[in-house]
């Protein structure tokens, strides 16, 4: 029993320092947690407010392929006028036509210099995007295109159909 | 048990002295990153703003050659606006996607190297081998910013005339 004052003493004391450690152990992964959260969407918001193109098509003249063999192909082009470069394939950018989305698999990114696949557009490049239809849409008729990137940055177009 | 509390109580308070810096440091890495890439959206906004590039003149030059059937049309494109970097600019030509700061690979490009156009500038903007006939046709200038400058014209039989021009920057719907 004489020995049980400080041995009780170390046992407080172990007892305590592993308490606290545990404290600041949960609040130092909490913390890390949130300083995470912090710069992804600090990230994610520079690269929103860095990206932005325009669709550079003559409203009126959309290249296209031969109007009565189907399927018919219609050509639009994306410049970059952000200050990154953004993907520009399949996967990362949708596209919809009067609302409706079309097909990844109806959708060709190319180089519209070479005709070559490409997967991302630096800034001040232009891509083309082939949007191939079953159909030749209405020739006269005003469509909307609207483009949506990876990240949610969009632009709508008008134009008219050939 | 006095000492078992202070010790606990240093480890807590060391701890929410590291948390505070770690915060701090994500919030300020935060901070100056999208401050700084708020700066790059004003500057577009702001260029944009400041984009005014039309015809110095109704047409520039033309030169008609009867032997091959075809003409060429130059350009003369002036800055009235702030400087802007000619590498940058795109063009589309009848519908169709032209380089514009080499002439030899298509029929579209500028006569020099331009790298910056200042304010009061004029670029010489070429258009060659247009087949001579009465055919409507079109030029749209894509500056570096997006904002874009188009002309339509056409051979009358003796002249070409300038039909439209017209200017723009892009816009949710454009």
């Amino acid at each position: 029993m004489a020995a049980g004052g400080p041995a009780s003493e170390l046992i407080m004391f172990i007892v305590a320092v592993i308490v606290a450690g545990s404290v600041a152990g949960a609040l130092a992964y909490v913390t890390t947690d949130i300083a995470h959260g912090m710069n992804y969407r600090g990230t994610l918001l520079a690269d929103q407010l860095r990206t932005d193109f325009a669709i550079i098509n003559d409203p009126n003249n959309i290249p296209h392929s031969n109007l009565s063999a189907q399927p018919v192909n219609y050509t639009f082009y994306i410049k970059n006028i952000g200050k990154i470069a953004f993907p520009f394939s399949q996967d990362s950018v949708q596209v919809l036509l009067n609302g409706i989305m079309i097909s990844p698999s109806n959708l060709t990114f190319l180089d519209p210099q070479t005709g070559a696949e490409i997967n991302t557009l630096q800034p001040y490049e232009v891509g083309a995007v082939n949007v191939t239809l079953g159909n030749a849409l209405t020739s006269g008729d005003d469509y909307t295109l609207t483009v949506v990137l990876s990240n949610g940055e969009r632009r709508s177009f008008v134009f008219r159909a050939p | 048990m006095g000492f078992s509390v202070s010790a606990s109580a240093a480890i807590i308070f060391i701890s929410f002295l590291v948390a505070a810096s770690t915060l701090y440091t994500a919030w300020d890495n935060s901070y100056t990153n999208v401050q700084a890439a708020r700066e790059d959206w004003y500057n577009l906004k702001l260029s944009q703003l400041n984009t005014l590039v039309d015809l110095n003149g109704t047409l520039g030059a033309a030169s008609i050659d009867d032997t091959d059937k075809v003409y060429n049309v130059t350009l003369y494109i002036e800055d009235y606006g702030s400087t802007m970097y000619v590498k940058g600019w795109s063009a589309v030509y009848d519908g169709y996607y032209r380089t514009i700061y080499n002439v030899s690979d298509d029929n579209v490009g500028f006569l020099k190297n331009y790298t910056y156009v200042l304010p009061g500038d004029t670029l010489l903007l070429n258009v060659t081998n247009i087949p001579l006939d009465s055919t409507h046709h079109n030029l749209t200038v894509i500056f570096d910013n997006g904002c874009w400058l188009r002309i339509g014209w056409y051979y009358n039989g003796s002249a070409v005339l300038i039909t439209d021009r017209e200017n723009g920057c892009p816009t949710e719907v454009s």
